[in-house]
């Protein structure tokens, strides 16, 4: 089965199909293995999403960027940080770190707190939906 | 004019309005079709550019003109803050999605787009439900749509202004280019969705071992993941191959010139909401060769040459097929001329106006 569609009835398809086989056999006897040695050119450029991704929000992958932005330094640049600079992106980036954490803890436990309020509102509600009917069967006696 | 006035009003809300951009000429002219049929209609943005500003408002100053009798149309294609503001608004609501780029393709190139995509899925997830009418721009879209458990989902195609086309053709780009050789196109930004370097990797084939007198363009605007442009200038030199044009952003005067030039509209695209480029190659009378991907089938709607498999050789092969026999190339034109007449811009504007006017009925 061939790998082109279009506004044609099957035959002519095929024949179309067909007359592109013919053609690419003969291109192939003319220049033998030219279409894996185009792949073995591209494939060190075009192998680029070959990685992972981890599963985090954009504000967190934001807030990791802007520790990025205050970089340690590089011990093998040619141009050395300046004493400042050198504690002045390690305070900055212990502060953004400290931050991040923080944050992520607070966002934790605020998450925690919300499912034992959830699951306190619904006891609530039960003991309430029991006091209702055993009210209800008292009256009925 | 605010929420007093007694006629009910339609607005439309959209997260960045651009120059050039499909979605912002789609926006304006929406609103001019609304205008026209005697509604109120403004346009809000969280972001503008700056020869857009005129068209538009912040929409944090939507408050004073919300109303319970006002429809909201909401642009969804990106994260932004106003979904949170179009779901608490009392207003009625309307959605017109255009499609989020799964995150995938960002994977390796550009970090914060993965982020920004991954967030507007969630978001589309979190509109489900809430609105009173959503509308697709394709097919596709629709399914998207329909699978988030979106309701009373219809399809409409995107508004073109074709008279964008009649602009005529940038003269440098006609005497530099018109010289016979065979010009391959590609227009689209310039994205890893859009797959630019497949279309690279077959046109290598095609220059070095069908048609030496070749070119290739890659027409589109190169700034929002420079990333992937570094990728594609690296594939060219990697694969040594010639006459390879990455244009960058065009004016529409060079872009009309462009597809007056073109002989084969090549698309290795892998996700397209709707993609614009193959209506304006049906008007152009550019043959089509696509992948088969996503929205692609959709809007050619069985016009234009499909491919399921990227088979570099055999693509470079049907390339040079629909160049050179003249009988193919005029029964492709022939059957895109005939798909083009679904994106006229009577019957959509009927659509648009049919579907919103209901709400308010």
């Amino acid at each position: 089965m061939g790998i082109f569609k279009t506004d044609m009835n099957a035959d002519e398809l095929k024949r179309l199909e067909e007359k592109i086989e013919g053609r690419l056999e003969e291109r192939m006897k003319l220049h033998d293995g030219f279409a894996d040695a185009e792949s073995k050119l591209a494939s060190p450029v075009v192998n680029y999403s070959d990685c992972e991704m981890p599963d985090v929000p954009y504000e967190l992958f934001r807030a990791r960027e802007y520790v990025k932005m205050f970089p340690e330094e590089d011990i093998f640049a040619p141009k050395r940080f300046s004493g400042i600079r050198r504690f002045y992106h390690r305070v900055v980036r212990r502060l953004l770190r400290q931050q991040i954490v923080y944050n992520e803890f607070i966002l934790g436990a605020v998450e925690e707190l919300n499912k034992k309020l959830v699951s306190l509102e619904e006891k609530v509600e039960s003991l309430k939906n029991t006091k209702a009917e055993k009210g209800g069967e008292n009256d009925s006696k | 004019m605010t929420a007093s006035d007694a006629r009910p009003q339609i607005h439309q809300f959209v997260p960045v309005l651009e120059q050039g951009d499909a979605i912002g000429n789609h926006v304006i002219a929406v609103r001019e079709l609304l205008q026209r049929k005697g509604y109120r209609s403004e346009i809000f943005a969280w972001r503008s550019g700056r020869s857009m500003r005129k068209h538009c408002h912040k929409y944090t100053d939507y408050p004073q003109w919300s109303s319970p009798c006002n429809i909201m149309v909401y642009h969804f294609g990106v994260s932004s803050p106003i979904t949170n503001f179009f779901l608490k608004a009392p207003d009625r609501k309307v959605i017109i999605y255009h499609n989020i780029t799964p995150e995938h393709f960002f994977k390796g190139v550009n970090d914060k787009i993965y982020y920004i995509l991954k967030k507007g899925r969630q978001e589309l997830a979190s509109i489900s439900g809430k609105v009173d009418l959503a509308i697709a721009d394709s097919e596709y879209n629709h399914r998207e749509l329909a699978e988030l458990g979106f309701e009373n989902i219809t399809t409409v195609p995107l508004l073109l202004d074709f008279k964008n086309y009649e602009v005529a053709p940038g003269r440098s780009v006609m005497d530099m280019y018109n010289d016979g050789k065979v010009n391959i196109i590609f227009v689209g930004r310039i994205s890893p969705n859009k797959k630019q370097e497949d279309v690279i990797r077959a046109f290598s084939i095609y220059r070095k071992y069908i048609n030496e007198k070749s070119r290739l363009f890659i027409i589109g605007q190169n700034h929002q993941v420079p990333e992937y442009d570094i990728i594609l200038n690296r594939l060219v030199s990697a694969l040594g191959v010639e006459d390879v044009h990455l244009t960058g952003g065009v004016s529409q005067a060079e872009l009309n010139a462009y597809y007056r030039l073109a002989d084969l509209f090549l698309s290795m695209s892998e996700h397209e909401g709707f993609c614009i480029p193959l209506v304006e190659c049906m008007h152009f009378e550019v043959p089509v060769l696509a992948y088969e991907s996503s929205a692609v089938p959709g809007t050619l709607d069985g016009s234009g040459v499909l491919f399921s498999k990227k088979d570099y050789s055999r693509v470079a092969e049907m390339m040079d097929l629909i160049v050179s026999d003249e009988n193919i190339k005029e029964r492709i034109i022939r059957g895109q001329k005939e798909r083009l007449r679904h994106f006229q811009i009577d019957r959509i504007e009927k659509e648009i106006d049919n579907s919103l006017t209901s709400l308010l009925s």
